[in-house]
């Protein structure tokens, strides 16, 4: 466990560092994508990917206050007394899901304005969401968050004078194969396919991997609720991807077929 | 010819309609039976309600310290009364400039409804004394950790690092590095205490 660093005599706390590469690495990986699912190489491509990196940093700058204001409505009675408590640069007074929520409505609003496909978004913002996803569970790692149940394997670390799976590298090593395959496929994937595809794979590393955690939340007679969401997502990316199948199936007048980059992008 | 086996190749998915379909109907047998097998054990999710960790959700590590007064504080004897641990020490000047905040959240608090605790990190009581309730006039319990035993149990590598712990003893928030000032220790105390 290594909870913060110091480096020149500084100490760097490890979880908000890692969420800081977290988001450097979405963006690049997303801006990227973005660049390869442009209709036309050249200055067009260059465009999306400049029109990504700044939509990622507006999606910061509104998740930043979409999560403080939240966090401001749930102990309200607090921030009366010291409305300046709303500036604060403490990264803890943050609410995750407003932030979210927000971040998530202001990068696709200024990426629709700049007449960018719904679906090419998403395909890119997948690709970017998964990478930072690797970055964001070798952070986990690091401060100990979302440990693992405990194992005598070979491999398991020591947290609390316990040996643990370390869960956290078992789902940042399945992410990168995830985000590998999705970047390999991209160019020949059909609009919004590199999504589902996303939720498939996704869906079958949380199932698998979740059973691991020591901590998930739970229903009735334990039932992991992480597993139960993933194996809906699993559920419902396979018959959205069944649909693309059929759609490839079905030939065109010249017996090609179909485009695998639809002109709305 | 070879390039109309080539298209005929391409014109075909990897994997048809069907094959998704069945993969759904594989999917949901497999899925649903991992669920069931792997669920969470109703004494491993006990286990993990009573691990001692210092760590934001888990229960505080539980300590004896003497003040400088030498009267000895034991936290646990503290459950049912949300507690600040500060760990700090006079060297340390963001550490000494949070001390007049500190004060106030105690005084705010009726000194004693919510706890505060300074646990010093490996000083003499002299010294502490001299800074602590001559310099800076605090009046909320001073601990020596003289050894840093204390410090080391809370994983601390940096001062100064407060421990916001709620009634039940299980840590709710932390803050690594200063000075805090009022508001943010008000902030971390409202997670703590019950309205």
């Amino acid at each position: 466990m290594l909870p913060v660093l110091t480096v020149a005599g500084l100490t760097i706390p490890t979880g908000p560092l890692a969420l800081l590469l977290a988001y450097y690495v979405g963006t690049e990986l997303g801006a990227r994508a973005l660049g390869r699912l442009a209709p036309r190489p050249g200055a067009r491509q260059t465009h999306w990917q400049t029109a990504f990196a700044n939509a990622s940093l507006l999606a910061l700058a509104a998740g930043l206050i979409g999560a403080r204001l939240g966090y401001a409505v749930r102990f309200s009675s607090l921030y009366w007394q010291s409305p300046l408590l709303l500036l604060s640069p403490r990264p803890g007074a943050l609410l995750p899901l407003p932030g979210l929520l927000a971040a998530g409505a202001a990068g696709m609003l200024f990426l629709a304005r700049k007449d960018i496909g719904l679906w090419a978004i998403a395909d890119a913002t997948t690709v970017g969401v998964a990478g930072a996803l690797v970055v964001f569970n070798l952070g986990r790692f690091l401060t100990g968050a979302a440990y693992g149940l405990p194992t005598e394997l070979p491999w398991a670390v020591e947290l609390w004078g316990v040996r643990r799976h370390p869960v956290q590298l078992y789902e940042a090593a399945a992410l990168i194969v995830v985000v590998a395959f999705l970047w390999q496929r991209l160019p020949r994937a059909q609009t919004g396919e590199t999504f589902w595809r996303f939720v498939v794979l996704d869906g079958v590393s949380v199932l698998v991997l979740d059973a691991f955690h020591a901590t998930s939340p739970t229903w009735i007679l334990g039932i992991r609720i992480p597993q139960v969401m993933a194996l809906a997502a699993l559920l419902a990316g396979l018959y959205v991807l069944s649909f693309y199948a059929r759609r490839a199936e079905t030939p065109t007048a010249t017996g090609d077929p179909q485009p695998v980059s639809a002109p709305s992008r | 010819m070879a390039t109309m086996t080539d298209s005929a190749t391409n014109a075909k998915p990897a994997f048809s309609a069907s094959y998704w379909r069945g993969l759904m109907l594989v999917a949901l047998v497999l899925g649903v039976a991992w669920i069931n097998l792997t669920r969470l054990s109703q004494e491993a999710n006990a286990q993990n309600r009573t691990l001692y960790a210092p760590m934001t959700g888990f229960l505080a590590p539980d300590f004896t310290l003497s003040t400088t007064d030498g009267e000895q504080i034991r936290l646990s004897a503290l459950r049912d009364t949300p507690v600040v641990v500060n760990f700090w020490a006079t060297w340390c000047p963001p550490c000494r400039a949070e001390m007049p905040a500190l004060e106030r959240l105690w005084q705010q608090y009726d000194r004693g409804s919510l706890m505060v605790l300074g646990v010093d990190q490996g000083e003499s009581a002299q010294v502490v004394e001299q800074f602590g309730r001559a310099t800076v006039g605090t009046t909320f319990p001073l601990l020596l950790d003289s050894r840093l035993r204390v410090g080391a149990l809370y994983g601390v590598r940096a001062l100064p690092t407060t421990f916001f712990i709620d009634a039940q003893g299980r840590i709710q928030d932390i803050k690594i590095g200063g000075p805090l000032n009022i508001a943010t220790l008000l902030e971390g105390a409202a997670k703590i205490v019950d309205d």
